[in-house]
């Protein structure tokens, strides 16, 4: 079952309203306010919006008071937040133009519906083609203007949509990785991988219900009030009950307690997922040895080792077996890998000579 | 009630600074080892980067996190994860990608920031346990400030008022003159001011 937007962005638009003023109001401010800290920033001031913790309900009586402005500012001029101090607290403000704004959001309208691979690959160069960095476009969508409006909350379902294929990969990605370390033997990164698979398969689920925040730091607590305000509309609730489930056997594990193999489980519950957002969870990923071979040369060093070279100068010593890795094509043959397969892919990609993001593979990158 | 919780806040923070004392950080930094310009250099200012804007941001964060388990865990593994990644520049590596960073910290320790075993290293950041209380602020706190205490610079800092966003850009201009005269590509500087 889908998520009913018009109604969701209503609703959206009340709740980010309504924490934002509560933000505002505990500094002595209102809305208007913001008009007052823009005008005596910007050139040209035409719009100004709060944006990140505060308008999510999230922020603490640390939280910096995050704002964007639209104003007079060239596509080429130099970007960086300004920080200011005031009413005991720090606020960054950013500005853009108004034809930048537009064209960021007509351009994400366009990556969220061209399908898995081409949005992958399209965010992955995100940062170096755009002149709105992706953090931005989250603030910007989300973003409460200090006339209490959120003009560009009908972008939400791009920007849910884009989220959650970033969300997969993130998740797949550690869920590889949690495989490898399990297979080749590392005693306790694998914990660490497991959690980061769990915190990104938290993040695809909200975002199919249009929870959509950028920082990872703050996926957890989200997943905690998504789970205390009720049943979802979207999604059945033994899955997401299979989430918490999961989520209280690799949390100990993380903080050191037994930490039995969660590779397994954790693809399992990631198809299942997969399967409620109609995601394609079995897109093949590259095969590590082509990407070896595409991404770097492998020489002899000396008596048994050998230094493989990344193109971008990075240079990483192997023992020459290590450098000869398996074909993976799909991630149910994670399980069955032999150790000393497991570890030449995880080292590999800790050398950058292996990268199991889907935003990767040439699929996509046409 | 109020006066035992600060009598309880103010014994934690004496034992999580017991933890750290003897601690020593940054062994080889000043050890004269030489090394390669290019990389060094760059390595030295990002990891000192790390030391006066990343852990500083996420350290304040946890303030607020105080009685909020879930937000202090991601901001403990946040923590750990730039330590870890000051640690390898400064082992004259390259900071690892962000799916590996806490992987190879619980994997590793730390040995350039300090030689810390891996499990010793996760319970001095509070990693071994999920209450989100005062001590576990204090416990990270208590090894931050250490850390900074060693450092061997004045760390200018961004989060004070007035002062410090001028002083962490003369510090950027400082280096980018250094790094001119040394012949190192300064190109990256422009992305540490981005991210301020």
């Amino acid at each position: 079952m889908r998520l009913h937007w018009e109604s969701w962005i209503d609703a959206t638009h009340a709740s980010r309203v309504a924490a934002g003023r509560n933000a505002l109001q505990r500094l002595g401010m209102d809305y208007v306010d913001l008009d007052r800290i823009g005008d005596s920033q910007v050139d040209g001031l035409q719009q100004i919006f709060l944006t990140s913790s505060s308008v999510q309900g999230l922020s603490t009586h640390k939280s910096d008071i995050d704002l964007i402005a639209i104003g007079e500012i060239d596509d080429d001029e130099e970007r960086a937040p300004a920080q200011l101090f005031m009413h005991g607290r720090r606020f960054e403000l950013i500005v853009f133009n108004r034809a930048e704004v537009d064209r960021m959001l007509a351009t994400l309208s366009t990556v969220a519906q061209s399908g898995i691979l081409p949005a992958l690959q399209a965010m992955r160069s995100w940062d170096r083609r755009q002149t709105i960095r992706q953090k931005y476009v989250e603030r910007i969508v989300n973003g409460v203007s200090s006339t209490s409006e959120t003009p560009y909350l009908k972008y939400l379902p791009s920007l849910a949509t884009v989220w959650q294929f970033l969300a997969f990969d993130k998740a797949r990605q550690f869920i590889i990785c949690t495989f490898l370390a399990e297979r080749c033997g590392e005693r306790r990164s694998h914990r660490a991988y497991a959690l980061r698979a769990m915190v990104h398969m938290m993040d695809m689920l909200m975002s199919a219900h249009g929870l959509v925040y950028s920082n990872v730091k703050w996926i957890s607590l989200r997943w905690h009030k998504f789970r205390q305000a009720g049943p979802s509309e979207v999604i059945p609730s033994t899955l997401l009950g299979e989430v918490d489930a999961l989520w209280e056997k690799v949390l100990p594990a993380y903080l050191g307690a037994a930490a039995p193999p969660f590779g397994n489980a954790l693809l399992a519950l990631f198809n299942k997922i997969c399967e409620a957002l109609a995601l394609d969870a079995d897109l093949k990923p590259q095969s590590a040895v082509e990407l070896f071979q595409r991404k770097g040369s492998v020489l002899p060093f000396c008596g048994g080792s050998s230094v493989a070279f990344e193109p971008r100068g990075i240079i990483t010593l192997f023992q020459t077996t290590d450098a000869q890795p398996p074909p993976l094509e799909w991630l149910n043959q994670l399980a069955e890998l032999a150790p000393d397969h497991a570890g030449s892919l995880l080292r590999g990609s800790r050398a950058r000579l292996v990268d199991f993001s889907l935003s990767s593979s040439p699929e996509s990158a046409s | 009630m109020k006066s035992n919780e600060s009598a309880d806040a103010g014994r934690d923070a004496k034992t999580a600074r017991s933890a750290v004392d003897d601690i020593v950080f940054f062994p080889g930094l000043l050890a004269g080892i030489p090394h390669l310009a290019p990389v060094h250099g760059r390595n030295l200012a990002i990891a000192t980067w790390h030391f006066m804007i990343s852990g500083r941001t996420f350290l304040e964060d946890a303030e607020g996190a105080v009685g909020c388990p879930e937000y202090m865990l991601m901001l403990k593994t946040g923590l750990a994860e730039v330590l870890f990644a000051a640690d390898c520049l400064l082992r004259g590596a390259e900071a690892p990608d962000d799916l590996h960073r806490m992987g190879l910290f619980l994997e590793l320790g730390l040995a350039e920031v300090a030689d810390i075993p891996p499990d010793e290293a996760r319970h001095l950041l509070a990693l071994d346990r999920n209450r989100g209380d005062q001590d576990e602020y204090n416990a990270i706190e208590a090894f931050w400030l250490a850390a900074q205490r060693q450092f061997p610079a004045v760390l200018p800092d961004p989060l004070v008022a007035g002062t410090g966003q001028r002083d962490i850009i003369n510090t950027l201009r400082a280096w980018s003159a250094l790094f001119e005269q040394c012949k190192i590509d300064a190109s990256f500087l422009s992305d540490l001011y981005k991210s301020l």
